[in-house]
């Protein structure tokens, strides 16, 4: 073992291969869920001979959603009064506290809403679902589900991951109202008439269609991601209760990394086609 | 054996007040409606004894057992005996197993319940 | 039963199976034959690959190479949905129970019936009953795994796993964590499954007085080889007699009789130790 250690410190090219072959492997076996999962979601809305779960799906929308939603306000309605407290004197110094609307609205609904939604979604719900599966794997259950010829796809993950994403797409939508809240009531506690007096009305004149648009595709974008990694961790699940430990810390991990990649790639795609 | 059943038939006769049901086939999930059908049926004629020939019957699995519970529910309400006769070793073994056996009458033959 | 063996085709028939974990070789050419009806007791000490064997046995698992067959059917190279009719037609009791810890008892019972066969609510509620019945869990029905000591899980895993009428049942350590008279028990309910109606029944354990009292056949496993298929008067010979020189023979001895001496422990021991510990003492 510390043969290996030391072999792996010497040779810088062994320690990149691992790294690429390890991140090939996780794409790949990421993918394969995904497949298995947009599959499985089809055939099953579509032919007779497989139920989708209704009842499971609303179980986890309730689990996913509805719990975080607290957590979710209240996050989103410091990010709100931050940022504006942070611009105010820079733009007070021009005479544009007018424009903090304007600032808190699109970047709220094209950017804070989604990522800070999503934040919050993968520390809460995808740690819980990558702990509640794992635990699954290490008392059998998936297995016994195996044998009994039930799909933990169809039974566990597509429920997870569809509601996932439903629900992050509503947290975005409240999100996105919170944080305009929040600047709202920086500007009308702490700056003066000049920032809130005209704040509502410029947040529905500035604010467009596409801006809440874009934010959105990223949150369903973000909650098929979180729903995924959450649910390959929990069933990849190896060496019982120290491995559903670290699902569960890899699965934070993983979200947020996955969630900031993603977010910059529709950034840069929404800027080259100016969306 | 679930594979290729013979689908099950039921033959009656009545013996004075009392009726006897012959069944023949196996009764499984699928099946177990089709002789549920005419032995509810028979219940509605008021029988004193309800019997039940098994002797052409050579599997029954959990479902078929059900539907034989189901039928004695009725029949108690209903104030008629329901007795099972002539029933193979394997059958017996699964009323013996499932401790049905102290909750249905069984008898080896015909002539034991009616004579 | 057994005489015959020759002219029949197993139900269950492993050839060639081999599996490594990494760099280590769990089975190295798995060879076994169960026939419909009987019970088949798999033992070996821990880490001699029983279990893997099992869980290649039930589809949790595909070889690396050889192959398992399941009623004449290559079960490693079947697609999901196959291997799903042939899932519906076997039982597994795993070493926890395995029970949906959602559920409750009635509810982990009722599972497969409501999934794979079409019958009305209230006929499901009466197989439950009749199989909750069978193990003595009649009482369990509405608690929740959480709720239950361990045999009660093993038991109501049990009432699950013969849900649906199986040919074959599969179970891991049956008696692995429980009271001696709950365990008599267990070995009670499975020779009633397989003598009364005819399940075939295989076995992974370790207790040898289990294995003894349900066995038909037994197959001792020792670091991924068959080491001996053979009866159970076969096996009990070899317990009651005396030390061959066989070391094969000797070995197994040394495990059904549980003995402290033997091939095994000259085995751990190894010659290594000696100087193991003098080049450490060189440092």
């Amino acid at each position: 073992m510390s043969d290996t250690n030391q072999q792996l410190v010497r040779n810088p090219v062994v320690v990149l291969g691992a790294c690429v072959l390890g991140v090939f492997r996780y794409a790949g076996g990421m993918s394969l869920l995904f497949f298995s999962v947009l599959g499985t979601t089809i055939r099953s809305m579509v032919s007779g001979k497989v139920r989708f779960r209704w009842g499971a799906l609303t179980a986890q929308m309730v689990r996913v959603g509805i719990r975080s939603m607290p957590i979710v306000m209240l996050v989103q309605l410091f990010i709100g009064m931050i940022l504006t407290l942070q611009m105010a004197p820079t733009l007070s110094d021009y005479g544009q506290v007018d424009k903090i609307a304007t600032v808190i609205g699109i970047s709220g609904f094209r950017m804070l809403g989604p990522i800070i939604t999503a934040v919050v979604l993968s520390g809460f719900a995808g740690a819980s679902i990558a702990a509640e599966l794992g635990t699954m794997v290490v008392s059998e259950e998936i297995e016994a589900m195996r044998a009994m010829a039930m799909s933990p796809t169809l039974f566990l993950v597509v429920p997870r991951v569809v509601a996932t994403l439903i629900m992050l797409v509503l947290l975005t939508v409240i999100a996105d109202l919170v944080i305009c809240c929040g600047g709202f009531l920086a500007c009308r506690w702490a700056l003066g008439p000049d920032a809130y007096a005209g704040y509502w009305d410029t947040v529905r004149r500035e604010v467009t269609n596409i801006d809440l648009i874009t934010g959105l595709v990223q949150a369903a974008v973000f909650g098929v991601l979180i729903g995924l990694i959450a649910c390959y961790e929990g069933l990849n699940v190896r060496g019982g209760a120290e491995g559903v430990g670290r699902a569960t810390t890899m699965t934070v991990v993983y979200s947020l990394i996955a969630t900031i990649i993603a977010s910059g790639v529709f950034t840069v795609g929404f800027y080259i086609f100016r969306v | 054996m679930t594979d290729h059943p013979t689908p099950p038939k039921v033959d009656v006769e009545w013996v004075g007040e009392n009726v006897v049901a012959r069944i023949t086939g196996d009764i499984n999930a699928t099946q177990a409606d089709i002789t549920q059908q005419p032995l509810l049926e028979l219940l509605a004629g008021k029988p004193g004894k309800l019997v039940l020939n098994f002797e052409n019957v050579a599997y029954m699995d959990s479902a078929g057992l059900a539907s034989f519970v189901k039928l004695l529910s009725r029949a108690r309400k209903n104030d008629i005996e329901l007795h099972m006769v002539a029933l193979s070793p394997m059958l017996k073994g699964l009323f013996e197993i499932t401790r049905l056996d102290t909750v249905f009458d069984i008898s080896d033959t015909e002539e034991a319940v009616l004579g | 039963m057994i005489q015959a063996e020759d002219n029949r085709t197993p139900i269950i028939n492993v050839v060639d199976l081999e599996k490594s974990f990494g760099q280590t070789r769990v089975l190295r050419g798995v060879n076994l034959e169960v026939y419909s009806g009987e019970t088949m007791v798999i033992m070996g000490g821990s880490g001699c690959g029983k279990s893997t064997l099992l869980r290649h046995m039930i589809g949790s698992l595909t070889p690396d190479s050889g192959r398992v067959e399941l009623f004449a059917r290559d079960i490693g190279s079947l697609p999901e949905r196959e291997l799903d009719t042939i899932r519906k037609r076997f039982g597994v009791l795993f070493q926890s129970g395995a029970l949906l810890n959602s559920l409750t008892v009635g509810q982990n019972v009722a599972l497969p019936l409501n999934e794979h066969r079409d019958l009305d609510a209230a006929t499901i509620d009466i197989i439950v009953r009749i199989k909750l019945n069978l193990v003595s869990m009649r009482h369990a029905i509405d608690r929740m795994p959480a709720e239950i000591s361990g045999g009660m899980k093993k038991r109501a895993g049990l009432a699950r796993a013969i849900a649906l009428d199986p040919d074959i049942l599969f179970y891991d350590e049956p008696s692995a964590g429980l009271d001696p008279v709950t365990s008599t028990q267990i070995d009670r309910l499975m020779m009633d499954l397989s003598g009364k109606l005819g399940v075939t029944t295989v076995v992974v354990t370790h207790e040898m007085d289990s294995a003894f009292r349900i066995a038909d056949r037994m197959c001792m496993l020792d670091a991924g080889v068959v080491l001996k298929v053979g009866t159970r008067q076969e096996f009990e010979a070899i317990r009651d007699g005396d030390v061959t020189g066989d070391e094969t023979t000797d070995l197994i001895r040394q495990f059904l009789r549980g003995d402290a001496a033997g091939p095994i422990t000259r085995r751990q021991a190894g010659s290594e130790f000696e100087q193991e510990i003098l080049e450490a003492g060189e440092k």
